[in-house]
Formats: structure tokens, sequence, C-alpha cells
């Protein structure tokens, strides 16, 4: 699979400033990640890699990366506090993973379908599993047959980080996550309840078994979005357009620039450019997946100064 | 990695200074039961392989050891069929999680049904079993061996205490290849795998005789667990063969 190496735009960068550089983006095949990549354009391009500062750019990009998703969230946290809990399940509470199921409409209205989510926080350091068979691994699993007035759910999975655990290949989630549930009614515009029984897994250096059952009770009523539409739509906006389209994005490309030669006033400097992609571990411990050497040439002209 | 290299070698010290130990007092020593190191463990957990690799060293190196690994069922309906799962692995486990108050997780190891830990946390597991090996209570001997018409002949000797006999089938080695996608080619190297597990009767202070079916499995092992769940005697095939 042809993964780009694509540079980002140096022209921002004070050429004076720049020694070495180290840039950090996931290849764009996600929402996050195309928000990633241009906010690393953003931010002062180069840092000096002597320096400590170095260390901040990849989680700062990540941080602004993550921001419309916290911003959803947020909105949605108050908007959730702040209205009726009809569109939310309580949290079922567990120390390192808790689950909610969550719908974007407070009543059944005219639709046949109702867009649902179910919404897992994991505790730092710990994670769950996408859909992947990628591996042996522990995806979640829904029973919704003790459902009333639902005859068929599909649940989409939004892009996954990736994580190398013991030499081995993991889609995982970790933060916050809302899978996307379709859910399909038997009738419109009556009243339905939604049990789901899921069982999942919370992982760190071990994984444990959790299990929540959740049930939501929905009446009749208008169909305008409720306070926790945002994070459903939020979370289908992360869901890749397929399977392929998601394994794009297992690892991230690194680049480490260096500048030949001392900066001597001339409108034009050379940049070598080692760029490398990388998988991850948790531990932010990395193996080399793939590299490749660029020699580019620069105008100063064009960038502020 | 230097850490794991000190961990390394002052295992093989413990081994040496143990065999040399183990040489001198030689009747006294033979007779001591190996320690039971049980792992819970599931070829669809990702945090599992660093324990099922410890479990393997153990296997490989140790004599004073009974390793053996449990496989759980609870993973299999979330993705991977692990076909060695046993509902048996567990119930057992379920048990021990009520015990300790930690509930069920893999990898567990638990130590001679004392102490549950982390499966990869070599250091404390590697501290238990030392300590089993200072305190554990022995309530009798125990050995196991093959008798006719696919028997075994399990022999329990006098003590003081109660305890259930428990007869455990397993096989030594198995390659399974459980790479899909991305990781495909990958195999997981697994010993010491429990393939069946039963009571088979009630010691009560008393020479005992039992003669089983041989159980499902390669290897025999016969554990004595007393009624709060420490293992109070333990033996396997191989020991009485070598």
């Amino acid at each position: 699979m042809a993964r780009s190496l694509e540079l980002p735009d140096y022209r921002m960068a004070r050429p004076d400033r720049l020694r070495f550089s180290t840039l950090v983006y996931e290849p764009a095949s996600s929402f996050a990640d195309v928000k990633f990549a241009r906010a690393c354009r953003r931010l002062p391009a180069v840092h000096s890699i002597a320096s400590s500062k170095h260390r901040h750019c990849p989680r700062r990009i990540m941080a602004l990366a993550r921001f419309p998703t916290l911003v959803a969230l947020s909105v949605g946290f108050i908007m959730w506090t702040g209205s009726a809990r009809a569109a939310a399940t309580d949290w079922v509470r567990d120390s390192r993973a808790t689950a909610r199921l969550i719908t974007a409409t407070n009543h059944i209205a005219a639709d046949s379908t109702l867009e649902a989510g179910l919404e897992f926080r994991f505790a730092k350091g710990w994670h769950g599993y996408w859909r992947t068979p990628g591996d042996a691994r522990i995806p979640p699993t829904v029973d919704r047959s003790a459902s009333e007035n639902i005859s068929g759910a599909e649940i989409s999975w939004p892009a996954p980080h990736h994580l190398v655990i013991d030499e081995s290949q993991n889609s995982v989630y970790e933060n916050d996550v809302v899978l996307p549930v379709k859910l399909y009614l038997k009738q419109a515009q009556t009243s339905a309840r939604i049990k789901a029984s899921i069982a999942y897994a919370a992982c760190s250096e071990i994984c444990v078994p959790l299990q929540a059952e959740l049930t939501l009770p929905l009446s009749t009523g208008a169909g305008g979005p409720s306070a926790e539409s945002v994070l459903i739509n939020s979370a289908q906006k992360q869901v890749p357009g397929s399977p392929v389209a998601a394994g794009k994005m297992r690892s991230r490309l690194q680049e480490r620039s260096r500048r030949l030669g001392t900066w001597d006033g001339s409108k034009r400097f050379r940049l070598r450019v080692l760029a490398q992609i990388f998988n991850y571990t948790r531990r932010h411990h990395r193996a080399p997946a793939r590299r490749s050497e660029i020699l580019a040439e620069y105008s100063t002209g064009d960038g502020p100064r | 990695m230097n850490q794991h290299r000190r961990i390394v070698m002052l295992s093989r010290l413990i081994t040496t200074l143990g065999l040399i130990a183990g040489l001198y007092p030689a009747a006294a020593l033979a007779a001591e039961r190996p320690v039971v190191v049980e792992l819970y463990t599931s070829q669809g957990c990702s945090s599992c392989p660093p324990a099922n690799a410890y479990l393997n060293e153990l296997s490989r190196d140790r004599r004073d050891v009974l390793p053996l690994a449990f496989h759980v069922t609870y993973w299999d309906r979330l993705g991977w069929k692990d076909p060695y799962s046993l509902q048996a692995a567990t119930d057992r486990q379920d048990q021990y999680g009520h015990r300790f108050g930690d509930g069920s997780y893999t990898p567990e190891i638990v130590v001679d049904g004392a102490a549950g830990l982390v499966g990869s946390h070599r250091h404390d597991v590697g501290s238990a079993i030392e300590k089993a090996k200072r305190e554990s209570r022995t309530a009798a001997s125990v050995s196991v061996a093959k008798s006719g018409g696919g028997q075994v002949s399990i022999q329990v000797g006098s003590g003081s205490g109660t305890g259930k006999i428990l007869l455990i089938g397993f096989d030594h080695n198995h390659t399974t290849a459980i790479g899909r996608g991305e990781n495909g080619g990958r195999t997981l190297e697994e010993a010491n795998i429990v393939r069946s597990f039963r009571s088979v009767g009630q010691w009560s202070g008393a020479p005992l005789q039992i003669n089983e079916r041989f159980p499902e499995g390669q290897d025999v092992a016969v554990v004595l667990e007393a009624p709060d769940g420490q293992i109070i005697g333990a033996s396997r095939l191989s020991d009485g063969s070598t």
C-alpha cells in the first residue's frame, strides 16, 4: 500500500530558525488525520531538535487535531447536563472503561430508522478494540435481541488508533469513542425500548472482560436532534469509507529535516529530509517501517519573516 | 533490555544455586512437591503473549514448578475462538477472582492457589514462587503413575487436613497460527496447555489410592487442594517416569 511521503509546507518557516525539525502526522485517511496534517502546518514548522521543544510538536498537533472532537464532546456534555436525559442511558461505571447508550433524537418520529451510539470512555492507559479481525483480538459485541420495536442494528466503527503490542498490530480505541449504531424500527411513530447487552474488553497490561446492560425507552414525539446527536454526528464523520481505507492509517510518518550548511542570507536553502514511517506502541516506542530520504530546495521569499 | 538480562541472569543464578542446594540434601528435597503455577490466558488476549512466554520458560527450565496454562472462554464470544479454551478454566478462575477479590482477567498467574498476580510481572511471580517454596503447606505426598488399560493410578499419602483431588490433563506444546491480515504468519507457542480438569475424589488424612481413566491430554498432573483453595500437594506423571 503506497503511503504518501509528501512533505508539509516548509515555506512558513523562518530560515534563521531552521536547524532541524521533527514533524509527525498520520496519513490523511480519516477526518481526524486531515486535521492532524493541517494543524501541523499552522504551527511554526520547525523546532530545534537540540531543544526539548521538538517533543511538543506532535503532542500539540494531536491536541489540535482532536480539537473538533473535544468541542463536540464539550458541547454535548454542556447540553446534556442542561437537558432532559431522554436520549442517553446512565453511564455503566467501571474504573477502566465506562459505557452508555445515546440516541440522536429524544423521541421516535416518522423515520423508520433511529441513529444511536454506544459511547465508551477508557481510563488513561486502557484501550478497547476495533472490529478488525486483523489479529486474535476482542471487539465489543452487542446483543439487542431483548429490545422492543427494533428489528435490526448496524454498528459503524470510527477509525481506530494503531498500537503495536508485543510486535503485533492492533487497531484500538483509547480515551472517548462513540460507535454509531443505526437502529431499524419495526414500526415508525411507535414507542421503542432499546435493550443492549454489551460485552467488551478493556486492556492495558491485562485484559478485563466487561459487561454493560443498557436500557433506553423512547416515546413518540418530535424528531428534532437531541443533545447527544452532536456526538453521534461527529463519530459518523470518523467512520472510514471501507476497512481498507481504515487500514491505511496504521502508522505515523515522521520527518527529520536538516538544513545543509548555514543560512547565508541568500534567498534559497536546501533541506535534507529523512521521512520515516514508524509503527508506534502505546508507550511511544517505535519501530521503523519504511524510510526515504529527500533533498529539497526551498525559497524563503514566500514565507512570513 | 538490561533489566531483562539482569532478571534472566538472576533467575539463572537462582536456578543454579537451587540445583547445587538440591544436590546436597538430595533425599530431603527430592520428595518436595512442585509449586503449582496456574496461568489464566487466552489466544484472543493481546496482553497475554509475554505471560505465555514466561510460562513456556518455566515449563522448559524449572522442575520445581508445575506450570499449567488454563485457557479461559470469556474472550471466545468477542472474536477469536481459542481452540484450547475450557469452561472449567473460566469457572476455576472465577472462584479465585471471588477469593482474591480482583475478578477475572487475563493474563493472571495464581501461585499455589495463594496469590493472584499479573501474568507478565515476572519479578512478582518469581518472588511468589520462591515464597511458596519456603512457606507452602504440603499436607501429604502425592504421586501419579500410568497403570494398564488407559488408566492412571493416583496415590495420596497420610497427613493432616482435608483436600480435593484434582486430575488435570495437559499438552506439552502447541503452535497456533493466530495472525490474520496485517499480522499474517504470526504464531503463538504455548506450553503445558490444560486440556481437561476434574475433581476425582476427596482426601481426609488417610492414605488413598484412586484409579482413573487417563484424562484428555498428553501428560497428567494431580493437585491436592485444601478447602480454602490453597494447594497442599501436587505431582505430575513425568516426574514419576524420570
